[in-house]
Parts: structure tokens; C-alpha cells; sequence
């Protein structure tokens, strides 16, 4: 178990540094000089500004930009366990702080949307098992075929002009009331639904095959006890690693529902800092999304290790 | 054998139903336009009306399909020869290489694909060579997961082996004996990318860091749509409608494709 867990922890550990590495490289490498940049950006006000050498060189020294690359690197790194993330171009202020405002904003809002999703998904697979027509089959699959093609900000504006525009029941956009979460959640959510629905419903097939089922429909138990009872706790194990790796495309469905109804989270400062080149304040919130999905797949590996015996035996003889 | 036959009859008419306007749109121009006839509703001399720059919305949708389609095509192709080209090597050499593979395909899969396009964006800037590599940079991870599984399994057969032992080079080893045994493998799975790519492509549109506008581009087209969503709502909707269809498109080709992976016995991607 131990070296197991040193391995998945080894690699999310490797997952945050090469995410963060490359942004920097990246950061560092465009075109423009960063003391320059600053200069003209935070004195001047005027991108075009030209700077002197003198005063490039001098606030390059201070902030240590002429060091190389990969010194650099190390400093922020270093710095950025200490809790520093350094301060945002932009505004002036800690990056950390920033991503203090934000954090809570994105949190509730994938939070929110994930149980809706599961609540969701588990009532339609259910429902089309019981149900056990053609008609229900028929449903299942235009519900997920509907779900996985219909991408969230054309759902989004869609949703808007029927409930914001035209019925007048929810704001259009910003935050307040939990009335401004309403859209939002049911946008991400149904995102994920065509995924997690088709995941569950093959999982479920899986353990429906299972000898202890056949036994158990011999004992001459209820479908419905079979199906609630003795195959849907099985089905969930595997769900579990897929979960996570949903969880990396609920981050991006996230850019994409802040942009779309103004939420100040996390994924609409990535897109701030992007537009404004905000070198420092984009690392940082790069930082925080590679640590969240890392961390995901951490717990993802270890409760599935701590529901499923075989996994855990298989994986350290491994 | 009905519902599959059904369900090939509705991949061909929502096939048509996509093309057959697209094929119109295509013999107007799309980026000419006169204020005068900005935000004109669908009608006779525009079919979906006009965007604020008076620009004809179905010609835009049809020169972005090409675009977006052209686009997605190139994703699909790098990711799935880059992707099979590293599992397979990886596979066949074995050790080291391998494990450094693994890990970079742990590393890749961990981030969101949303989020590697937006940090090449940072360098890059905007536009269809950071939007291709960013999507195939995220991509071929898949591929060269089956490519590796498989490789390590083929290796095993005895035709590999007897190849092997009349003196077959590695690189033609894999060319002659691997590749056409892999290659069925990925029909579901290269539908289902071209699907999720489309998708991708119009979000990173919209979001402002792929195709730059005045390119017509879904995405970007549905994003300059948004200040006229109350007066002129078809110019997010129609975008929307074809970005949804072909999409569904995509994703019933890879159930058809992926039913016949299933048949020969092989699982999960």
C-alpha cells in the first residue's frame, strides 16, 4: 500500500511542477521584456511607452529577472510553497489574496454543479433500468447524445433568453441572491451528465452480469431490490477514478460558465490575467487548477484503493 | 437490427440537414456586409438574417464549417499519429522510455484541455496554429494509451515473433505487423475526438483565444452574438444549432464505430 501511495502522490506532485514550469517557460519566453513591461504597464500606463534601459535594468535586478531561467523558477517554486504566489501586475496586490476572493466563488459553483450532475444521473440510469422499455432506452440515449453535444455557453445563452429575457425569472449574469446561481449550476451540470450517465449505465451492465446477481435473482429477490440494492453499490466503485478525470473538464466547463454569466471565480481570472498579461496573477491561478485536479486523482486513487480490496491487493504486488 | 437500422437513418438525415444548408451558405460571401442591412431577421434574402456588421449569418456558418471542420480534421490527424507513434515505440523498446511515457501521459491527462490552450495562449497569442497544437498537445494521449496496450499484447503473437526472427527491423516490425492490427481500434475513438475537438475549437472561439475574428468562426460567432441576444437572438441560436448538430453527428459515428470495437472483444479507452 505504502509504495503505492508514494507513487500517486510522487505524480501529483510532478503534475503541479510541469504545469507550472511550462507556464513559466512560456510566461518568460514571449516577446516583450517583463521589467519593461512592468514599467510601461504600471508607471506609464501605455503599453507602447518606451522605457529606459537604466530603469529596466534596475527594477530587473530587484525583482531578480535577470537571474536564469530555471533560478527563477526554483524562487517562485520555493516562494509559492512558502504560500507566496507573488503580486498581480494588474492590481498591485498578492496574487494569493486574489485567489482568496475568487476560490469560494468557483468551489460552490463545481460543487454545486457536481451533485446536481450525480443527483441527475443516478435518478435517469435508475429510471431507464426500472423503466427497462424501449421507449426508456430510446430516452436514455437522446438525453445523453443531447447533454454531450450541446456545449455549455450555447446552453447557456439559450437558457438566458428563455428564462433571463423572456420569462424574466433569473438575472442574466453577475452575482447576489442564490437566484444567480440557478443558470450557471444547471448549465455545468447538465455538461457532465451525458458522461457520468453513460460511465454509470455501463458499470451497472457490468455488475448486473455478476454471478452473486444471478444467485440473488434465483433467491427470487425483486428487480427492483437487484437492481438498488445489490448492483448500484458495486457500480459506483468504478465511477470513482472516472469522476476525477471528469473533474479535470468540469475546470474547463468552469472558464467557460464564469465567462459566460460573469461569476468572479477562478476560471474568469485565468481569463482576465490572460487578457491583461498578467504574468504572476496567471501562473498563480495555473498553479491552483493543476494543484485542485491533482488532488482529485489523489482521492480519486485512494478511495477506490479504500472501497475495492482487489485494487488495493493487485496494486502493491504491482 | 431495427434500432440499428433507425439509427443509421438518423445519422444520414441530420447529415443532410447539416450539409445541405452549409452547401448553400457556401456561394455567399462571408465576411462583406452592409450596415444597412445590419441585424436583419431571417428571411428571403438572408436565410438566417444578418449579424450588427449586416454580415449574411448562413454564410458565415458555412465558410466557419469549413474552418472549424478543416481545423478539428488536423487535431484529429496529429493527435492519432503522434499518439500511436509513441505508444507503439514505447511499448516495443520497452524500460525506461516507457516509464518516462507514462508518466508524461499521467502528467498530460491531469490537465484540463480548456486550460493547456489558454497557457499556450499566453505565449502564442490567439489563432489556429496555438489552438491546433494546444488540442493535439492534450489529444494523443488516448491513442497512445491503446497504441501501447496493444503493442505489448501483439508482441506476444507468434507472427510478431516469427517476423521478429527472420530478421525484421523494429521500426518495419511495427509498420507491417502492429500498425494494421491497431489500426481498428481507433474508429469509435477517432469520431468521439473530431466531436469533442469541434466543441473545443468553438468554446476556446468564444472564450476569445482561438480563430480571431473577423474569421467566421462558431465560437467567436456566438461570443459577438451576445449583445444582441435580446433583439436579435438568431444569431446566437443558429450557430448554436449547427455546432449542436454536428456534434451529435460526430458522437453517433463513434457509437457506430466504437459497437463494432466492442464486437471484436476489445475494452474501454
Amino acid at each position: 500500500m505504502t509504495p503505492y501511495l508514494l507513487r500517486r502522490c510522487l505524480l501529483a506532485g510532478a503534475t503541479v511542477v510541469a504545469a507550472t514550469f511550462l507556464t513559466f517557460l512560456l510566461l518568460r519566453l514571449a516577446p516583450g521584456e517583463p521589467a519593461q513591461t512592468i514599467l510601461a504597464r504600471i508607471f506609464l500606463r501605455d503599453l507602447t511607452a518606451t522605457v529606459s534601459a537604466g530603469d529596466a535594468a534596475a527594477l530587473a535586478e530587484r525583482y531578480g529577472l535577470s537571474a536564469p531561467l530555471l533560478v527563477q523558477y526554483g524562487r517562485w517554486l520555493a516562494a509559492a510553497l512558502g504560500g507566496d504566489l507573488g503580486v498581480s501586475i494588474r492590481s498591485g496586490r498578492p496574487v494569493l489574496t486574489e485567489l482568496g476572493w475568487r476560490l469560494p466563488v468557483t468551489l460552490l459553483l463545481a460543487l454545486l454543479a457536481m451533485a446536481l450532475a450525480l443527483v441527475l444521473t443516478l435518478a435517469l440510469v435508475t429510471a431507464r433500468r426500472m423503466l427497462r422499455r424501449p421507449l426508456a432506452d430510446r430516452g436514455f440515449a437522446l438525453i445523453v447524445t443531447a447533454c454531450v453535444s450541446l456545449p455549455g455557453f450555447v446552453l447557456g445563452l439559450v437558457m438566458i433568453l428563455v428564462f433571463s429575457l423572456s420569462l424574466d425569472w433569473l438575472p442574466v449574469s453577475g452575482t447576489g441572491g442564490w437566484s444567480h446561481w440557478v443558470l450557471p449550476v444547471i448549465v455545468l451540470a447538465l455538461g457532465q451528465l451525458g458522461f457520468t450517465a453513460v460511465l454509470l449505465d455501463d458499470a451497472l451492465e457490468e455488475a448486473l452480469a455478476a454471478a452473486h446477481i444471478v444467485s440473488a435473482r434465483a433467491r427470487g429477490l425483486s428487480e427492483r431490490c437487484l437492481l438498488l440494492v445489490h448492483a448500484l453499490p458495486n457500480a459506483l466503485v468504478p465511477l470513482v477514478p472516472y469522476l476525477a478525470l471528469q473533474f479535470a473538464f468540469l475546470v474547463g466547463g468552469v472558464v467557460v460558465v464564469e465567462r459566460l454569466f460573469a461569476l468572479p471565480g477562478l476560471g474568469s481570472y485565468l481569463a482576465e490575467a490572460l487578457d491583461a498579461r498578467d504574468g504572476p496573477a496567471f501562473l498563480g491561478a495555473v498553479a491552483v487548477v493543476a494543484l485542485a485536479v491533482a488532488l482529485a486523482n489523489l482521492a480519486a486513487d485512494l478511495l477506490v484503493a479504500a472501497l475495492d480490496p482487489r485494487i488495493r491487493l493487485a496494486r502493491s504486488e504491482a | 437490427m431495427s434500432s440499428r437500422r433507425a439509427g443509421i437513418a438518423g445519422t444520414v438525415a441530420l447529415a443532410l440537414v447539416l450539409l445541405l444548408p452549409i452547401a448553400w451558405g457556401l456561394t455567399f460571401d462571408p465576411v462583406e456586409g452592409a450596415l444597412r442591412d445590419s441585424l436583419r431577421p431571417p428571411g428571403f434574402a438572408f436565410p438566417l438574417g444578418t449579424d450588427h456588421l449586416g454580415r449574411d449569418v448562413l454564410a458565415r456558418i458555412a465558410h466557419g464549417f469549413l474552418l472549424d471542420i478543416g481545423l478539428s480534421l488536423l487535431v484529429v490527424a496529429l493527435s492519432f499519429g503522434v499518439g500511436t507513434a509513441l505508444g507503439m515505440v514505447a511499448a516495443e523498446v520497452a524500460g525506461g522510455l516507457d516509464r518516462a511515457l507514462s508518466l508524461l501521459m499521467d502528467v498530460t491527462s491531469a490537465l484540463p484541455q480548456i486550460v493547456v490552450a489558454l497557457i499556450l495562449a499566453v505565449h502564442f497569442g490567439g489563432g489556429a496554429g496555438t489552438l491546433v497544437i494546444a488540442l493535439a498537445a492534450t489529444g494523443w494521449v488516448k491513442y497512445a494509451r491503446i497504441a501501447r496496450a496493444a503493442t505489448f499484447s501483439l508482441r506476444e503473437r507468434e507472427f510478431v515473433m516469427a517476423a521478429r526472427v527472420a530478421g525484421s527491423g523494429r521500426l518495419a516490425l511495427l509498420r507491417r505487423h502492429v500498425l494494421p492490427h491497431l489500426l481498428p481500434l481507433f474508429g469509435g475513438l477517432l469520431a468521439l475526438q473530431l466531436g469533442h475537438t469541434v466543441l473545443n475549437i468553438a468554446a476556446l472561439g468564444f472564450l476569445g483565444v482561438g480563430i480571431q475574428p473577423p474569421a467566421p468562426e462558431w465560437g467567436a460567432m456566438i461570443a459577438e452574438a451576445r449583445p444582441y441576444l435580446a433583439r436579435a437572438p438568431w444569431l446566437a441560436i443558429a450557430p448554436g444549432v449547427f455546432l449542436f448538430a454536428l456534434t451529435a453527428l460526430a458522437l453517433s459515428l463513434a457509437r457506430a464505430l466504437g459497437r463494432r470495437r466492442q464486437a471484436m472483444g476489445l475494452t474501454a479507452w
